[in-house]
């Protein structure tokens, strides 16, 4: 007689068989062929048909612009990195260690054995930490923080960095850490993992040149109606209150005063380069701004790393054009983020 | 948080509709609608623990937007974490004027913003 053990056996092993027959690792999301995702992405000039992370295929269903922009970012970040291949696979690999999310890890191991390096080193690197040269071992330090608590990291600690690596190869640092922090957030909210032929190398896409348009038309063109999946009809009940005594311990007034500090603080851990320095390298891709940036996160990344930089800032552009999420709600949720991590910028 | 303070000023309110705004924020969130309370407590747990964030969490952001609009919120939430690392290391002075009215694309500033929104 059959029993309701063997039918959920049976049930597994088909799941199982699905996913080996696709081609497509477990995700909680939909995750399209990479057929489908080069269609979605028929703006993409290069390299179209390579074989595409579960990552890309995941946000290409939803979001395309997007997703072909992440695949421009991965590759700035993988290939054109001004940081040592076999330290920037390290540091990558430590902070997706830290973040606990194993696709990043297998990438960064891949990365690194592909720069020369022996994957057993990799592996053993929390162990090896205390023996590493004193240059290496301060900007894994420096990466793993970031992760942890960022907000832990003083000005000692990354004047020794900056005195070793020097500002432009610091400012590469962080952005492992950066790029880590998201991608590593996104890889672990969408519950991908490797693909089974994978880890992939990266790929290089180029898009159209974009057209410039005059400010006034691009203020009033609306945004094309998006097909949207609607919520659903009686979503689940959400707790009333938040029930978080970490979160209320901090008062209103408490964060002003933070805030204020971040205001009187004289000057940043590095120098800031201005805007004519910043303007004069910037990348042939990038749209050149009318006005200029006055943002100082803007200088300084742009200033010290315009190619990732123009790759990150790529993607947030290709996100806004694709998402129709209120800038008050995103806006807001950035907040919570903010206040979770202590950051006050 | 400083940053996001002038986004939402450049976003079209007033600078006493922001204190307003984050002020609730920084409270027990109970006058905020379900689907806001969802991401909001989305974007708290993935802030402190990433690989804590389980199907039932993408389940929930699904349920109240959508499984677009999840995604966006998904991507949204993810993005926080690169701007606040760069922040967070160099610790960069937070400007005293709203930096963002010049940015590509934004409306003029509003006569009645035109004053420093920190002082």
């Amino acid at each position: 007689m059959i029993s309701l053990r063997h039918v959920i056996v049976f049930l597994l092993l088909l799941v199982t068989a699905t996913r080996a027959w696709s081609g497509t690792p477990a995700a909680r999301v939909p995750v399209l062929t990479d057929e489908e995702a080069w269609k979605k992405m028929t703006f993409v000039e290069t390299e179209r048909g390579r074989q595409l992370p579960v990552w890309i295929r995941a946000l290409a269903v939803s979001l395309p612009k997007t997703a072909a922009a992440m695949i421009d970012l991965d590759y700035a970040q993988r290939m054109e990195s001004t940081l040592p291949p076999l330290l920037r696979a390290k540091l990558r690999w430590v902070a997706a260690d830290a973040n606990r999310c194993a696709y990043a890890k297998a990438y960064a191991r891949f990365d690194y054995v592909r720069a020369g390096g022996k994957a057993e080193d990799i592996d053993a690197l929390p162990k090896q930490m205390d023996k590493l040269p004193k240059e290496e071992r301060i900007a894994l330090q420096l990466v793993k923080q970031l992760v942890e608590a960022a907000y832990t990291v003083t000005d000692e600690q990354v004047a020794d960095v900056v005195k070793i690596h020097g500002e432009k190869q610091t400012v590469a640092i962080v952005l492992v850490a950066a790029y880590a922090n998201f991608q590593d957030r996104l890889l672990l909210a969408l519950g991908v993992e490797v693909e089974p032929d994978g880890p992939y190398l990266p790929i290089k896409v180029s898009f159209p040149k974009p057209v410039k348009k005059a400010p006034a038309t691009e203020d009033k063109k609306e945004k094309p109606k998006r097909i949207v999946s609607p919520p659903a009809k009686e979503p689940p009940p959400v707790p009333e209150k938040l029930d978080d005594p970490e979160w209320t311990a901090l008062s209103f007034d408490a964060l002003r005063q933070r805030l204020d500090k971040q205001i009187a603080r004289r000057q940043a851990r590095v120098r800031i380069p201005d805007w004519e320095a910043v303007r004069a390298q910037l990348p042939p891709e990038m749209p050149k701004p009318d006005k200029p940036i006055r943002i100082k996160w803007s200088l300084l990344t742009y200033g010290y790393q315009p190619r990732l930089s123009a790759a990150w800032l790529g993607g947030l552009r290709a996100f806004r054009q694709e998402s129709d999420l209120d800038p008050v709600f995103h806006e807001s949720m950035f907040w919570v983020v903010t206040r979770s991590l202590q950051c006050f910028y | 948080m400083g940053h996001v303070e002038m986004c939402l000023a450049v976003a079209g309110l007033k600078e006493e509709s922001v204190n307003e705004l984050t002020r609730r924020l920084s409270g027990d969130w109970s006058d905020f609608s379900a689907a806001e309370r969802a991401a909001f407590a989305f974007a708290r747990k993935q802030a402190s623990e990433p690989a804590s964030i389980a199907d039932a969490d993408v389940r929930a952001l699904e349920e109240h937007y959508g499984r677009d609009g999840a995604w966006h919120v998904i991507w949204w939430a993810s993005r926080c974490h690169y701007m606040t690392k760069v922040a967070d290391a160099f610790q960069l002075p937070l400007e005293r004027d709203n930096p963002f009215w010049s940015m590509p694309g934004v409306p003029s500033k509003p006569r009645e913003q035109k004053k420093v929104l920190h002082k």
